[in-house]
């Protein structure tokens, strides 16, 4: 295990339109989480679509962001979003999964500064 | 972590990084409830410098207006913030009609530096004569971002 | 310019740029190579990982007659900069050791990247 720092990973891009900046942005997360230090998820803008419940992408050939969301949570990670940006696209506690924390704009701007390092999606 | 209550900043909740202790323990599945989450302190009580490296216009993806909202409650709390605009990321300083240039104003007139690519001002056209007084126009504009980055500031945030 | 005494203090100090957008389409392959260059000068530790879509900057390798970041990645890996790319986002894309620029490092994130980041004092990504 390495002695890393904490580490917040946005992701301000949609999901399966833009599965790649999601998709890698969880993987990076959970690979920190389960070898160096402790990871954040910030979901702002846009990557608040990754908090949706009952996503099924098999159809159009993809696997399931919350299959590669669940690891980070499960090894002591964390995954918020922000409230504004929810409210902004139409979207409420009840669209959301249950184990996705729901932090007020200026509150996530504190993960910022509390966490060490920042990686952006 | 350890937590204890004294007044903060923050909204009165200290939080104190324990020493490292990376044995990771697998949490039963239940996962965090929707309380809100108290914003902790900067780690050492001290005044934080947090710089934003701006690439994206007003419209982009990465929302820059948003996080220029996040850069002001950083601001207000008590750390400093710094906006370094590069690339597309000037355009933030011509601002009508997309709010960005009041934006970029309220944290100068909070303390801010505002710092801009001369290059990329002089590649989008902009007249450089006409910048308000707070915006400081860099020539070397990687030189001074890796300074900025590795000397000064405390945080580095990019998008 | 930092003195001798300066860049060998540099030194201890590390920088990690992450790059997840190709060459051309946006300028962030620019701004990681011109970064990755800026810091070098000074002596700094520096790591560049193409991740995602920036695997493509490794792809080009030959000379152009307009802006080349290729040449520029080519550069970084001259002066000292640890160039480093994803394997599998490398695979996705067709990219084996023959198309890319030599002495880059085909890696996996959770080996390199997470090294690289936990010890790291600043992470940049460039993402536009």
């Amino acid at each position: 295990m390495l002695d890393g720092k904490d580490l917040l990973i946005c992701l301000s891009r949609g999901t399966y339109g833009r599965f790649d900046d999601a998709r890698g942005a969880l993987i990076l997360a959970s690979s920190y989480q389960s070898r160096a230090g402790n990871v954040t998820v910030l979901l702002r803008g846009d990557g608040v679509y990754m908090a949706l419940g009952s996503q099924e992408p098999n159809d159009i050939g993809l696997e399931s962001l919350i299959s590669l969301a669940e690891p980070v949570l499960e090894m002591g990670g964390r995954i918020v979003a922000v409230g504004e940006d929810l409210t902004a696209r139409g979207l409420s506690k009840d669209d959301i999964l249950e184990w996705i924390d729901i932090l007020p704009e200026d509150e996530a701007a504190g993960l910022l500064v509390e966490n060490d390092l920042t990686a952006t999606f | 972590m350890i937590c204890s209550f004294t007044p903060g900043s923050f909204g009165g909740l200290a939080c104190q990084q324990s020493s490292m202790d990376r044995t990771v323990e697998i949490p039963p599945k239940i996962y965090p409830t929707r309380d809100r989450i108290p914003v902790p302190v900067s780690k050492d009580g001290n005044q934080l410098k947090v710089g934003f490296v701006i690439t994206a216009t007003a419209s982009r993806e990465q929302e820059p207006l948003r996080m220029l909202a996040m850069a002001r409650s950083i601001q207000e709390r008590g750390d400093h913030v710094d906006l370094f605009l590069l690339g597309d990321g000037v355009q933030l300083i011509r601002g009508s009609g997309t709010g960005s240039l009041d934006a970029l104003g309220e944290l100068a007139e909070m303390g801010s530096r505002v710092f801009l690519s001369g290059e990329h001002l002089k590649a989008s056209g902009a007249d450089v004569e006409s910048l308000p007084h707070w915006a400081e126009t860099v020539e070397r504009p990687y030189d001074i971002l890796v300074k900025l980055s590795m000397e000064e500031w405390d945080r580095v945030v990019s998008l | 310019m930092a003195t001798r005494e300066q860049k060998e203090k540099n030194a201890e100090k590390v920088l990690t740029i992450i790059l997840t957008r190709g060459p051309y389409l946006s300028d962030a392959a620019d701004h990681a190579v011109n970064t990755a260059l800026a810091a070098r000068k000074e002596g700094y530790t520096v790591n560049l990982f193409m991740y995602l879509d920036g695997v493509w900057l490794s792809h080009l390798k030959y000379d152009k007659d307009f802006n080349n970041p290729g040449e520029w990645l080519s550069w970084c890996i001259r002066k000292g900069v640890n160039v480093a790319q994803c394997d599998s986002c490398s695979d996705a894309r067709d990219l084996a050791n023959g198309d890319i620029v030599e002495g880059s490092n085909v890696t996996a994130v959770y080996t390199t990247l997470t090294r690289m980041i936990a010890g790291s004092d600043r992470v940049i990504t460039f993402n536009g």
